[in-house]
């Protein structure tokens, strides 16, 4: 078991972190997410170079340096942004670099409960553990990031908490 | 569950002459469309297609008639209906909360109703019995009464009393159905216009369209016309018509308005032409809603709604239960729910006056940025500033407008200058909470909690906007969710 770092920032006090293999799933998915702007911007450069005589390469280099940045810099900064805790009867979850979010879901509010794993997240032995709210706000929220083992251990224990009766 | 069904019933045999007196306005509009496809000769061979047309529908409609059967039995209701593919569908009466029944104008001249059978808790799907005679509809209701009366499911078990005696939550009589009206002044009827000109539009010749033509051929009537009295009276005939249509809308939706107590509800009856008597049960209901107006508010009118949850799993609904109240009025109505009425104005908690300098922020940048870029392609773009003294208004409105209070168990917040209104949840359901912090608020020490509700819809979810940080963070991990 890997040691995790804590999230960083005084108002994530107390909070456990995402397991740091969730940084390379962040940085893959920008890495992937990002190479369709990124052509789409070259495309965008080499066209008004050609058809409208606009100086050339400004939009590409910029298009890259995004590119870079969000590849590089981002993962880490949003991913330190994330924790959870969990104590007798609820949940809390904090995430968001720029729009900074917290949320708590009681228990027994919650209906029902996936964990999910994509691709890149089962690459990294991780999962997301989604909990179902019957409010319209809120409706689903998401806990990305946690080793396989504590996304179904945590599931298991808050599903003997969802109540038969919602009405 | 063992019983066998012995006696099938079906749908009132109304049903169809309804379904195909439903479908002649389609006919009748739908021809001058078909004969404008198939050319100016062509009208005889459209109306020979549309006459097939609605004797097939009409055919497949009793086809449909004669297939859907239903059986009430002892502790089930049991629905088979399909034409090739037989479906059969059993809801227990366990799990039926009430029937909730519509009736449309041309329903009530054969005097049947559309049932829908409302099952508790999420999921699983409804029964609809479209359409069933009154009295099928009143029989099926006191099967399933009595059975859970047998069943001893209730424990506040009620005397049984015919539903026309049982005393009224709430009416409006005559005198209010007016003054909800007044109040309801709408211009809607510009809108409805300005669809029917969009729709006809298209048939017109182009050069109806032409100004100079207009210019042409009416200019100098058209001057003459246009004197402050004929201006002054066009604005009153504007203002006169918003009233009326205002008032029409009101009484035909309100026209009878009914709410009384059941057993696991409130039954509202309304409605002029399609009557509707609709049963919302207690344990769905999740918040109420008491709204008014600036106006209304100075005469201390007041209307209730309540937040129900959905009938299966779909977003759920606002039922008014009450659409124009004194707050006398709104006290037993609230009992009934289990609510509190909601205290003074005084009595609620102001949000951080930084709410007015975030907004002025925000909507200033956002202002500057607009204008900015309107600027590339329009001279007149600093006019566009003009909006700047509403944007600097409205903040100081929405802050002396909003507020929130908890007292014991229940939230209350209240929002909204021109159409105050004031929420009332009670904590144990609430869903979830979230404290959200957007770059602004974070500068501004701010946070805004947003508390999730079953059944709400999406565009409202009950929201504190921009409490200091640390009374957000210690109402957000205090009573909030934990309750």
């Amino acid at each position: 078991m890997i040691e995790n770092d804590a999230p960083e920032g005084e108002d994530l006090a107390g909070l456990i972190a995402l397991d740091p293999r969730q940084k390379s799933v962040l940085r893959v998915r920008s890495l992937l997410g990002g190479l369709i702007p990124l052509i789409m911007l070259t495309i965008g450069d080499f066209v008004l170079n050609h058809e409208f005589d606009f100086p050339g390469g400004w939009i590409a280099s910029a298009g890259v340096l995004l590119y870079i940045l969000t590849v590089l810099i981002l993962p880490s900064r949003r991913y330190q942004r994330w924790g959870y805790r969990q104590s007798g009867r609820a949940i809390r979850i904090a995430s968001g670099l720029i729009i900074r979010r917290e949320t708590i879901v009681p228990y027994d509010r919650v209906q029902h409960i996936d964990v999910s794993r994509g691709p890149i997240e089962r690459a990294f032995g991780v999962a997301t553990l989604t909990l179902h709210t019957a409010g319209s706000y809120n409706s689903t929220v998401d806990l990305p990031g946690l080793a396989i083992d504590d996304a179904n251990r945590m599931r298991d224990e808050i599903r003997s908490y969802i109540s038969e009766d919602l009405a | 569950m063992s019983e066998e069904p012995e006696r099938w019933s079906r749908l009132h045999p109304a049903t169809l002459a309804i379904r195909a007196l439903e479908r002649l306005p389609e006919l009748v509009f739908g021809l001058p469309a078909a004969a404008y496809f198939i050319g100016d000769t062509g009208f005889v061979a459209a109306l020979v297609v549309a006459v097939i047309g609605l004797v097939a529908s009409v055919f497949f409609a009793f086809l449909y008639w004669r297939r859907f059967t239903y059986w009430v039995g002892g502790e089930q209701l049991v629905i088979e209906s399909g034409i090739l593919s037989r479906n059969r569908r059993t809801i227990p009466f366990d799990r039926i909360q009430d029937i909730s029944l519509e009736q449309k104008l041309l329903a009530r001249l054969f005097g049947v109703s559309i049932a829908r059978i409302e099952t508790g808790g999420g999921g699983g799907d409804e029964g609809e019995l479209n359409c069933i005679s009154r009295a099928a509809a009143d029989d099926l209701r006191d099967r399933i009464r009595a059975y859970r009366a047998g069943a001893g499911a209730r424990e506040t078990a009620r005397p049984e009393t015919d539903d026309t005696q049982a005393v009224a939550l709430f009416t409006m009589n005559g005198g209010r159905l007016v003054v909800a009206g007044l109040f309801n002044f709408s211009l809607i009827f510009l809108a409805i216009l300005g669809g029917i000109w969009q729709y006809i539009g298209g048939y017109l010749p182009s050069s109806y369209f032409d100004p100079d033509r207009w210019v042409d051929d009416y200019g100098d009537q058209a001057i003459g016309l246009v004197s402050t009295l004929s201006v002054l009276s066009f604005v009153m005939l504007l203002l006169a018509i918003g009233v009326v249509t205002g008032l029409a809308r009101t009484v035909a939706r309100e026209y009878g308005f009914r709410l009384t107590r059941t057993e696991t509800g409130l039954r509202r009856e309304r409605g002029l032409f399609t009557r509707t008597d609709v049963v919302i049960p207690l344990r769905r209901v999740q918040a109420a809603i008491v709204s008014t107006g600036i106006v209304k508010r100075l005469f201390g009118w007041r209307a209730l709604a309540v937040q129900s949850l959905g009938s299966d799993g779909d977003a759920g609904a606002h039922h008014v239960v009450a659409p124009l109240a004194k707050s006398d009025d709104l006290r037993p109505v609230l009992e009934e729910l289990d609510l509190p009425m909601p205290p003074d104005a005084a009595e609620f908690e102001r949000v951080s006056p930084r709410l007015i300098w975030r907004s002025w922020t925000e909507d200033g940048l956002l202002l500057v940025v607009i204008v900015a870029i309107t600027a590339l392609f329009w001279g007149g773009a600093p006019w566009l500033m003009l909006a700047a003294p509403i944007l600097l208004a409205a903040p100081v409105l929405q802050y002396r407008a909003h507020g929130y209070c908890i007292s014991g168990d229940v939230l209350f917040v209240r929002r909204g200058f021109w159409w105050p209104r004031i929420t009332i949840l009670p904590l144990a359901k609430a869903q979830s909470v979230s404290m959200v912090r957007n770059l602004t608020q974070q500068g501004f020490g701010l946070a805004t909690l947003a508390i999730g509700t079953a059944g709400a819809s999406l565009a409202m979810p009950l929201r504190i906007l921009d409490l200091d940080e640390t009374r957000a963070r210690r109402l957000f991990g205090g009573k909030l969710v934990t309750g």
